[in-house]
């Protein structure tokens, strides 16, 4: 099922069915994602058109991912040449299809102030559920927590200003945990999901926040 | 695919080689084990900045609920019934406790010198102000009895709880300014009570009595009516337990014209502090400390414990002209006057003008409080411009200097 939905003019160089793609940005590996999966899809300043990124789904070969992970909102979310645009507005990303096992985002991003209102979401999974999980900045501070779905907080520190790095967050459903991952590579896994939801239908990017999103990739998986 | 290989394909880096067992940092005290009480901007950095190397519990609380437990800990609070569910990053807010910047520059130089990594623990559990008295376990004097004790146990039970493989790493306590009225021979007695009762509760819990490194406190800007007993048995408590010596802290420059050093001093003493610690772990006792003197007449030569290779050194910068100077190097005599201090590899040759009875270093019993700054900065009554030469380069602080001056110290000719 699924099969390579990568969008835009790096799904050249995923072709090849369950290889690993691999994406080289500045001579340095950047970005790998293996296939197939149900529904995955990654934007990348330096293939994806400029321009609102809730659009792309009209624009040519994006137009395949986009109609299973389908962007929505955050009209001024646009892809600059350096990356997404965060101005403050949602881009919400709705699945399309499922139901999934496990839900993996993945941000490069460099914010560069504090989030907007009293709590910026840079990820957030199922946000108007019972039990989201997010990365979270409260108003004021300059860093991201992680909230998982048992309200630990103030616990997960992500990312200064000012200074680029890649965070995520995964909600395994079938295993009922979920896990977010620092700009070090420190993962915190929260066995949680005891009243989870059956299913993942949407994911919010960005609320509230201000700075760059250099790459993005969302990825879904069957159980 | 893990997360962590996601993460790891998608930002080109490793995660750090941390490896499962984890140490507990265990720096009590006053007001400057609290540490600095940082801005947002500050505590943000410093956060960040230890922000690989360093845990904190999560899940306690304050007694009074007031707030979810900060990383400088309850303070005479105490803590609630809340137990700890994990640990979390290490994020200071409002102070930045002096384990949390000991252990960041641990980290660092850890990595400079080779040494084997290890994720540290940090929490803080003294209170400021409070005499070494208030650290033992006997329930008076009041106000606080055994709050500090009991708050160090509750921290030691619960961290041993969500970590049950955690090594203490060390003890030590930075306390001192609460007792300058004291006696050397009062505070050692008393900071050995002390210093035991937070090793017994230590070792109670985790089956490890750790080292102890000694910080020597004494940088107040006024000091004319103290005894500065607890700088000169901080000398003795070093040899008592055969301690890492942290050095002195009277080199740093204050922020508030009292005895608090700045966030930048309070980076140096503890990355100073570090990196005694951090040769001892590779097998190298770098303590800088005064060796028996040895009088000759008018003369008298105190030689300190430099490294091979180094010798003393005068600082080359006169830090103390704007703040009112500086006289005969911090250096000073009874019965007779000085006539020349100099430096002969590693040590202090003083002369005076007749057979003098006593010589002191950076114990100058004055008032300088009028020195300070337009922003209240200022640097304590103890001052003296020796240092170990050939500094090593900050890693915390780019473009500054790990200093190290010889530690404040009298003699009496025998």
């Amino acid at each position: 099922m699924g099969g390579v939905l990568r969008a835009g003019a790096a799904q050249r160089i995923y072709r090849g069915g369950s290889q690993m793609g691999a994406m080289f940005h500045g001579g340095q590996l950047v970005w790998a994602i293996p296939t197939p999966k149900i529904a995955q899809v990654y934007i990348d300043h330096t293939d994806a058109p400029l321009g609102n990124i809730s659009a792309l789904t009209a624009r040519g070969s994006w137009a395949q991912s986009f109609s299973n992970i389908a962007f929505t909102g955050g009209a001024i979310n646009a892809m600059e040449a350096d990356g997404i645009r965060m101005n403050g507005n949602i881009l919400r990303a709705d699945m399309t299809r499922g139901p999934f096992g496990k839900i993996t985002v993945l941000c490069d991003v460099t914010l560069t102030s504090a989030g907007l209102a009293t709590f910026a979401d840079l990820i957030a999974v199922n946000p108007a559920g019972a039990t989201p999980t997010r990365i979270r900045m409260a108003y004021g501070t300059s860093f991201y927590r992680g909230i998982v779905p048992d309200n630990i907080s103030n616990d997960f520190w992500v990312a200064p200003l000012n200074v680029r790095t890649t965070v995520g967050v995964e909600v395994d459903l079938v295993n009922g945990l979920s896990r977010l991952i620092g700009g070090d590579g420190e993962v915190m896994e929260v066995a949680s999901l005891a009243a989870a939801p059956a299913s993942i239908t949407r994911i919010e990017l960005f609320k509230a926040c201000i700075g760059k999103c250099h790459s993005l990739a969302i990825i879904a998986e069957a159980a | 695919m893990s997360l962590l290989t996601r993460w790891s394909l998608a930002s080109g880096q490793r995660p750090i080689p941390y490896p499962d067992k984890k140490h507990m940092v265990i720096i009590d005290g006053q007001s400057l084990g609290l540490g600095h009480n940082g801005t947002a901007a500050e505590r943000t950095q410093e956060g960040y900045r230890n922000r690989p190397a360093s845990r904190m519990h999560r899940g306690l609380m304050r007694s009074d609920a007031a707030l979810t437990m900060p990383l400088h800990g309850p303070l005479s609070q105490g803590y609630a019934a809340d137990h700890a569910t994990g640990l979390s990053f290490a994020v200071p807010v409002g102070n930045i406790p002096a384990c949390l910047t000991f252990a960041s520059a641990l980290d660092l130089w850890r990595r400079q010198l080779g040494l084997p990594l290890h994720r540290m623990i940090v929490g803080f559990n003294g209170i400021g102000g409070q005499s070494i008295v208030q650290f033992d376990h006997d329930p008076l004097p009041d106000p606080f009895g055994t709050k500090i004790r009991d708050n160090h146990a509750r921290w030691l039970a619960e961290m041993m709880s969500v970590e049950p493989t955690a090594v203490p790493l060390l003890y030590a306590c930075i306390q001192g300014e609460a007792d300058v009225s004291q006696t050397p021979e009062w505070y050692r007695a008393q900071a050995h009570v002390s210093y035991d009762a937070a090793l017994d509760d230590i070792e109670a819990a985790t089956g490890v009595r750790p080292p102890v490194v000694v910080w020597q406190t004494g940088a107040y800007t006024n000091g004319t009516t103290t005894n500065s007993g607890s700088t000169l048995a901080q000398l003795q408590l070093v040899e008592d337990y055969s301690a890492a010596f942290a050095g002195p802290l009277y080199p740093n420059f204050l922020a508030d014209n009292v005895v608090h050093p700045t966030l930048d001093y309070q980076i140096l003493h503890c990355e100073i502090a570090a990196l005694v610690w951090a040769h001892r772990e590779a097998g190298q006792n770098i303590n800088l400390l005064p060796l028996a003197p040895i009088w000759s007449g008018n003369t008298v030569r105190i030689p300190f414990s430099v490294r091979p290779g180094r010798s003393l050194a005068f600082e080359a910068v006169d830090k103390y002209a704007a703040y009112g100077g500086l006289t005969n190097h911090g250096v000073e005599a009874t019965g007779a006057n000085i006539t020349s201090v100099t430096l002969d590899g590693n040590a202090v040759v003083v002369t005076c003008d007749g057979p003098m009875t006593q010589v002191q270093i950076a114990m100058q019993s004055q008032d300088v409080s009028s020195f300070a700054d337009g922003s209240l900065g200022n640097y304590g009554a103890h001052r003296c411009d020796i240092m170990e030469s050939d500094p090593e380069d900050s890693l915390m602080l780019p473009g500054w200097k790990l200093k190290r001056f010889i530690p404040s110290c009298r003699f009496a000719r025998p």
